[in-house]
């Protein structure tokens, strides 16, 4: 008797699922967002004081609309005890600047970013490791 | 690698990830810690956040500060066999290793010890710094010298650095 009312039930929601989707595309309401990004995430990015710009692989951002975009960032010392001042001054996607700012995001009309993932650094005291983690906030058009 | 979900995404043949897509809509604000590779996600209006954690190691260097009279040949004293050749200094931005290995370039001379400081280096023994700094007096003994007590002699010392 469970049997069939699980198998049942695994029935009606994969229909009742198909049918919210198709309400959602013809509605207009589902705009999706689709990231690719590879790069060797084993790796540690090695860098020095002098360091100013990392690259992190290619990426490729699009989405069914057009969207806005902007990214924020924390820098996460090794060594939990040190105070690292690191900033990071900018983002880019190939030769687009992804906003840090969340107040004025970026806006992405022709719906797709592409290009190799930039980041500019300011190391504002001395160097040691840290990981950074970089968010990209996406947003719909308006 | 930190894994930080918020959300699981999406298998619409899974009855239990069902839930999780209507959830998901209805919350407003969807929220996925993914690795290298693709993602796939609706854009909630309340925004949809990616993030991505980047590992950043600094490369190690080694700065050496040395101090001596280079126009004179080093005083060595006879009656202990020892001699100070300056101050030494090694600094790096992170904990190192070092290894000495002192070769004489003449017969008869034997070192039988080295001490930067307070610290002493053993021939071709691996020596942690973990405070990152290395410096004090460069200090030789001997275990054997030559007979003539006025000749001159060079020893060739090569200092090792390795990553902690």
């Amino acid at each position: 008797m469970y049997n069939f009312f699980s198998f049942f039930f695994s029935i009606s929601s994969k229909v009742f699922c198909f049918v919210i989707l198709l309400f959602l595309l013809h509605s207009g309401f589902a705009q999706t967002i689709f990231i690719e990004w590879y790069y060797d995430e084993n790796a540690a990015i090695e860098i020095t004081e002098q360091t100013r710009t990392v690259s992190i692989g290619t990426i490729y951002i699009y989405s069914n609309d057009k969207f806005r975009v902007y990214s924020t960032y924390q820098i996460v010392p090794k060594n939990e005890n040190e105070n690292l001042q690191i900033q990071v001054t900018s983002i880019k996607i190939g030769k687009t600047s992804v906003s840090l700012n969340p107040s004025a995001p970026t806006r992405v009309t022709n719906k797709w970013l592409y290009g190799t993932l930039s980041i500019d650094f300011l190391f504002l005291s001395t160097l040691s490791d840290f990981s950074l983690i970089l968010s990209f906030v996406f947003l719909p058009p308006f | 690698m930190r894994c930080i979900t918020l959300s699981t995404f999406i298998n619409i043949d899974n009855a239990e990830n069902f839930q999780c897509l209507i959830f998901l809509i209805v919350l407003g604000i969807s929220s996925v810690l993914l690795a290298s590779g693709t993602f796939y996600a609706v854009i909630d209006s309340g925004g949809t956040t990616w993030s991505q954690i980047l590992t950043f190691t600094v490369k190690q260097n080694i700065r050496i500060d040395w101090n001596y009279d280079e126009t004179n040949p080093v005083p060595v004293d006879t009656t202990t066999n020892d001699a100070i050749i300056g101050y030494l200094g090694f600094t790096s931005n992170k904990a190192f290793k070092v290894v000495v290995n002192p070769i004489p370039l003449a017969q008869n001379v034997q070192v039988e010890e080295i001490k930067i400081g307070n610290t002493s280096l053993v021939t071709n023994q691996v020596v942690l710094i973990v405070g990152k700094q290395l410096y004090g007096n460069l200090y030789f003994k001997f275990s054997q010298l030559p007979q003539d007590e006025n000749s001159e002699f060079s020893i060739l010392v090569e200092f090792t650095f390795l990553p902690f």
